[in-house]
């Protein structure tokens, strides 16, 4: 029971993994991603690496998608009207005032995605305390459907003022919009969120909106097209905030899946460390276009309650992977005089010039070609990379700075590798987590090629290379089981009295999560898990931690003295210090999770080739800072146990591990490889 | 103007410091890789400041800045913080210099200093300066400046002083740290100044543990490299900085070019301050001249020379729109002229807690005095400044309250632009945001009645300025407010024929149906019941309105930016025949 395939669509290529639970067999595919229609790209692939009486058979289809983000990003989600609280039609495009480029005088910030005329103010006040200081005027509430009606409007985003402390005048607008006879989506601002903040509520309700419709039409696409090719399991896609959720949920709640793409690899990392033992790992995801990283803790990815997406704040669940543009397609060049890379990527098409698919722009891919970083150049499918060309593009580049061909290739390289580096720094520093001690897990297509030269700029001491290293998202997504989440500001001194209400709002709302678990159709599942969660701060502060609770016979099962100690232990952990101050109840949050069947996927693939004759490279070494003889093997004849020193490049159909001089390679009996100095031990916290 | 009054002597602010040119050849790749390093320590400072700091004004508004100086005081990176305070902190680790004296500094020593004539800030941005040593030698130095709550001033927002003592304890580059060791006297003395001695203790070591962390990356750079080899690749980035400025000011015509504008008036009486603001182009280098100022205000309304400096520094990078880094090379080509005893150059015992105030709004006209040179460059004004209030009470209960909120302005149409855009901060203060609604009720007596764009407060013109925005603020009880506002006098300038916008708007409306408009409000009382209407100005037009596309016309009309009525006033071409109707 439960083979599965996982599908995930980057910006480059679009990855699969097909886990076969009869035999254990773990397959791969990948291709190009076709921005235009992704469904197309996923249909492709699918039926590029599996036989159709596979399909068939297989229970799940897990994906990651990128066509919320994509709808917003191109702007051509739907008419969205946004129907609000008297004197405050303009949140929308006021935002919280702020610029993204400091020193830019022009700067503005994109269009709202509710034009002004769209956006109606009703009579209705609630204050903060819940009471209601004018009721809905419903007749005006009705104008409003008219016009929406009137102007074509697909779907509407309702925010009323202080909704999170009494919500039932949304629930009221929305009968009205019914009665009055709207047929299209009605997203609630209570529904999609419940915290408070007016702006980045607003926000929220309106991408969800706003998304809606592309994205039930893709999953409904998506569907029908696999379900032509036979498939009758279930489909599951990854939310934004980890774990996944069925197609028809998805449908309900779009403004989840926004963040869909990376978190799966982040999600996998996580499995995999808890496999491992790694206590503290950063990934290293590099694609074509991007470089991905997330920091595991403690076996979990670290999730934040507030994300971005095109400058737009989300209130909701955001495992918290960042990006910047620095991927095998970006492209180096010069500027007055110095070297600069990215973040402009020649993606797949044209892709680098070793591709030989028109690429004239000297990338990333083809200072590591120079460098022999990528061995002969052998790609899956019989391709091979033409890097004399690759020399060529990366040598006139030299010559604008005055630098021969291989300076030129490594400084490419290293650039790049510093720049991921430092973003890799920033997250763990944040949280007051030392570079030096964590494992940097790379994957993606060139993940694994940087590394090494990641893990040296941080002083880390161990590089893990995970099994199908180049579609590890795809595996991640695998392994995801699925989750909901629900939260509630409440804002209330943590005494008695505001756990007591803390306690009404989280039963208020395990009701809701309870009916949404019951009404999903899935026929996997087990049953739920919901974690019960307090976001506490220091009264006056603007920040919170979010501290795990007991809930048990209906309430909040912890003594509120209890509860202060453990906030204050975790503040210490987090920010090195405690405070004197009273803390407050700032919002109630759950999550459930429902396990889908067990894989074996972290066991070894084992070695499933005889091993070829051996062959070497003269290759770069960053060590050395020299040419050296790279021993080429192929991942699939390393014996599990087996210890290798480098120089030496190990290739697999989807990835290229770059194991540099210094290095010796241990392959882990999960199969997983680990990098770490010569002598030195896998020292960091792993 | 009173300027005959003044010491006729005009001082002259420029970088002096040199080249090292030891010799080393470094390559682009190498220089580039410094670079990373560099900018990366000094990010490294804002993080561990934010994660560790108590202070709202330090983790939410990010009301900080830092940065990395070499042992000869040139900045070397600066971290992305408020670009009011870019390239102000060198006169404090200069001051630190010379009241310490460079050969008395060891390893460990930790310099405080609120001394507002040497930070160019008032004493609420406590300033920190950690000296950086490499095998026992003085080579760089780790400085930071971050709003406080409270340093013992006459109260904790001072709108009404008449000299610098009043505005807080002054720490005069300090040892609070000596080769490590703690001055417990000092210690206890700074703590007993504060009102909120938790969150000053907090926020300070915050403040220390952020230099520590850039020293610490600053010296993994030089033992990775080498001294020499990052000394000679930050000259050499000090030239490709200066090169890219001097690119910038090199394709601005030659000329002087001046304008005339006034601050409101100093907090204490209505009288308006007037200045006028000198650009001088010769080549590739500038010259801003601000020392035709009216003489040194009574009330706290003065700049020392570092916060003028600052801010013409701020206007040159956002003129050059450089989103880089700060560093030494980007100041080369900057002079800055001031006259001592001015506004602008105001002299010690004077007061200064709002000096950040006439400088802010001189940004704008500085780039307003370029405007017929650069025309396609420079916008219309802004309509904004800091749009500050602070207010406070008890509450039904009895508990004291205080709390604050900015306001941003429309900002002005631009030529290559178009149209400006929504209500945003003043470019001086980019990465601060407005409080919520849902968080100011839920923490204050203040209900919120409106937050909605002003109907025609935009400058009309060929391009229109964006619009103010009005916030309208019910007192739910009796409160005081105080409303350190600018730019309630003049109309946001349009430019090239386009229209002025509404300028700043600030009225309480009381029960008894009476109302008042301030210029600024020092600690009004406002009784319950009360509407506090804080109407931010608008930013000007660009260009003739009679050029002004029909069709943006009836789009502004139907989105409900301008009215009809206005449209037909201001565009009435596009009202006729074929048009709007």
């Amino acid at each position: 029971m439960a083979s599965r395939l996982g599908v995930d669509v980057g910006g480059t290529f679009t990855d699969l993994v097909f886990y076969d639970h009869a035999t254990g067999e773990v397959r791969v595919g990948k291709g190009s991603t076709v921005p235009a229609s992704p469904d197309v790209g996923v249909k492709r692939v699918v039926s590029d690496t599996l036989e159709s009486s596979e399909l068939a058979a297989s229970d799940l289809f897990l994906h990651g998608t990128t066509v919320g983000i994509n709808s917003i990003v191109q702007r051509n989600g739907a008419v969205v009207g946004l129907l609000t609280t008297g004197g405050f039609r303009d949140v929308l495009e006021t935002r919280r005032a702020d610029r993204d480029e400091f020193y830019n005088m022009l700067w503005k910030p994109s269009e709202p995605l509710v034009p002004r005329r769209l956006r109606i103010d009703v009579t209705e006040r609630v204050l903060a305390d819940g009471s209601v200081h004018k009721p809905l005027d419903e007749g005006e509430v009705r104008s409003a459907a008219a016009r929406f009606i009137e102007e074509g409007v697909e779907s509407i985003a309702v925010i009323f003022i202080n909704a999170h402390t009494f919500f039932e005048h949304e629930l009221a607008a929305e009968r009205v919009l019914r009665d009055a006879g709207f047929e299209g989506g009605i997203s609630l601002s209570h529904q999609v969120t419940g915290e408070y903040r007016e702006y980045e509520r607003t926000s929220t309700t309106v991408i969800d909106a706003y998304v809606r419709p592309r994205v039930s039409t893709y999953l409904r696409d998506l569907s029908t097209s696999l379900r032509e090719e036979q498939f009758d399991g279930e489909f599951l896609v990854t939310r934004s905030g980890g774990g996944s959720m069925p197609f028809s949920e998805a449908e309900l709640r779009p403004f989840e899946t926004v963040m869909s793409g990376p978190v799966a690899g982040a999600a996998g990392a996580a499995e995999l460390c808890r496999n491992i033992d790694v206590q503290l790992a950063v990934t290293a995801d590099v694609g074509g276009t991007t470089f991905d990283t997330c920091m595991i803790l403690d076996g979990q990815a670290q999730v934040k309650y507030q994300g971005f997406v095109a400058g737009m704040p989300l209130q909701t669940a955001w495992v918290d992977v960042r990006s910047i543009g620095a991927g095998g397609g970006s492209i180096a060049f010069e500027d007055a005089g110095l070297l600069h890379v990215g973040p402009r990527s020649a993606g797949a098409d044209p892709g680098p010039v070793c591709y030989g698919r028109g690429g004239v722009e000297p990338t990333v891919t083809d200072a590591a070609a120079t460098l022999g970083m990528l061995a002969f150049g052998e790609l899956a499918g019989g391709v091979t990379l033409d890097i004399p060309s690759a020399e060529a593009a990366i040598a006139e580049l030299g010559k604008k700075i005055s630098l021969d061909t291989e300076r030129t290739a490594q400084g490419v390289i290293e650039i790049t590798a510093v720049a991921m580096a430092n973003a890799i720094r920033a997250i763990l520093e944040e949280v007051g987590e030392n570079p030096a001690e964590a494992a940097v897990l790379a994957f993606g297509g060139a993940g694994p090629l940087f590394g090494s030269l990641i893990a040296k700029e941080l002083g880390a001491k161990t590089i893990v290379v995970p099994n199908y290293a180049g579609n590890f998202s795809a595996w991640g997504l695998l392994l995801q089981d699925l989750s909901r989440s629900a939260a509630r500001s409440v804002l209330a001194p943590l005494d008695d009295s505001g756990l007591e209400a803390a306690s009404n709002t989280m039963r208020d709302l395990r009701a809701g999560l309870e009916q949404r678990i019951s009404e999903a159709s899935t026929t996997l599942a087990s049953s739920a898990r919901i974690v019960s969660n307090l976001d506490l701060r220091y009264d006056g502060q603007e920040y919170f931690l979010t501290i795990e609770v007991p809930f048990e016979d209906g309430r909040i099962a912890i003594s509120t003295d209890e509860l202060a100690k453990s906030f204050a232990t975790d503040y210490e952990r987090r920010y090195g210090h405690a405070l004197g101050a009273p803390v407050e109840i700032v919002a109630v949050r759950l999550t459930a999770i429902t396990p889908l069947p067990k894989t074996n996927l972290l066991s070894n693939p084992g070695t499933t080739q005889e091993p070829r004759p051996r062959r070497s490279i003269d290759a770069f070494s960053f060590a050395h800072g020299q040419r050296e003889k790279f021993e080429v093997v192929d991942r699939a004849e390393l014996e599990v146990g087996s210890r290798h020193r480098g120089p030496m490049i190990v290739l697999e159909e989807t990835a290229t591990t770059y194991v540099d001089a210094d290095l010796e390679l241990e392959v882990h009996p999960s199969g997983t490889l680990l990098l770490h100095e010569i002598g030195g031990a896998n020292n960091g916290r792993i | 103007m009173a300027v005959s009054e003044l010491a006729p002597e005009v001082s002259s602010y420029k970088v002096t410091t040199q080249p090292v040119n030891n010799g080393i050849e470094v390559d682009p790749v190498t220089t580039q890789l410094i670079k990373h390093g560099l900018d990366a320590a000094a990010e490294q400072m804002g993080v561990a400041l934010r994660r560790a700091a108590f202070s709202p004004f330090i983790y939410d508004t990010h009301d900080y800045a830092g940065a990395l100086y070499d042992r000869d005081v040139r900045l070397i990176a600066q971290m992305r913080c408020l670009p009011i305070f870019v390239g102000t902190l060198n006169f404090v680790v200069e001051a630190a210099i010379r009241k310490i004296g460079f050969e008395n500094f060891e390893e460990g020593d930790v310099v405080v200093s609120t001394f507002g004539y040497d930070t160019g800030s008032h004493q609420l941005d406590v300033t920190v300066v950690v000296p950086t040593f490499l095998d026992g030698e003085l080579v760089a130095f780790a400085v930071n400046k971050a709003h406080h709550l409270d340093v013992g001033a006459t109260s904790m927002f001072v709108t009404d002083s008449t000299d610098h003592w009043q505005e807080g304890v002054i720490y005069p580059s300090v040892r609070l740290y000596r080769a490590g060791e703690r001055n417990e006297d000092l210690y206890r003395t700074m703590l007993a100044n504060s009102r909120l001695p938790d969150a000053f203790d907090g926020d300070l070591h915050a403040q220390i543990a952020a230099c520590h962390v850039a020293c610490g990356a600053l010296n993994r750079m030089f033992r990775r490299y080498g001294y020499d080899t990052v000394t000679a690749a930050t000259d050499a980035l000090f030239d490709h900085s200066e090169l890219a400025m001097r690119r910038v000011i090199g394709a601005i015509p030659d000329g002087v070019y001046t304008v005339s504008a006034a601050v409101d008036n100093d907090g204490v009486s209505d009288d308006p301050l007037p200045y006028d603001v000198t650009v001088e182009i010769h080549g590739e280098d500038i010259v801003v001249d601000m020392s035709e100022a009216a003489p040194t205000a009574v009330g706290p309304i003065n700049a020392p020379l570092a916060t003028t400096v600052s801010c013409v520094r701020c206007a040159v990078m956002a003129l050059a729109r450089i989103e880089d880094g700060a560093n030494e090379g980007y100041f080369r080509p900057i002079e800055i002229r001031t006259r001592p005893g001015t506004i602008f150059d105001a002299q010690h015992p004077a007061p200064m807690f709002m000096y950040a105030w006439p400088m802010i709004t001189a940004i704008d006209h500085i780039h307003r005095a370029l405007a017929p040179a650069i025309p396609d460059v420079i916008p219309a004004q802004t309509g904004c400044d800091v749009g500050a209030m602070l207010a406070w009470g008890h509450k039904a209960d009895g508990t004291y309250w205080g709390d604050g909120a900015n306001h941003p302005g429309g900002h002005g149409a631009a030529p290559a632009h178009g149209d400006g855009g929504s209500p945003l901060m003043h470019i001086s203060c980019s990465g601060t945001r407005t409080c919520p609604t849902e968080v100011i009720e839920a923490r204050t007596p203040l209900m919120v009645e409106k937050v909605e764009l002003g109907i025609d407060s935009g400058g009309a013109g060929k391009y229109r300025g964006g619009t103010g925005l009005d916030t309208h603020y019910r007192a739910m009880l009796d409160l005081n407010v105080t409303l350190p506002w600018e730019r309630v006098r003049p109309k946001p300038f349009g430019l090239y024929g386009g229209g002025d916008a509404r300028p700043n708007n600030v009225v309480i409306e009381y029960p008894d149906g009476t109302s008042r408009s301030f210029l600024k409000a020092s600690a009004e009382f406002v009784p319950k019941g009360s509407l506090i209407r804080l109407e931010t100005g608008g930013g000007g037009g660009i260009g003739d309105p009679a050029e002004r596309d029909p069709e943006a016309v009836r789009r502004d009309i139907e989105q409900g930016y301008v009215s009809e009525e206005a449209a037909r006033r201001h565009h009435p071409h596009a009202f006729e025949s074929s048009g709007a109707e």
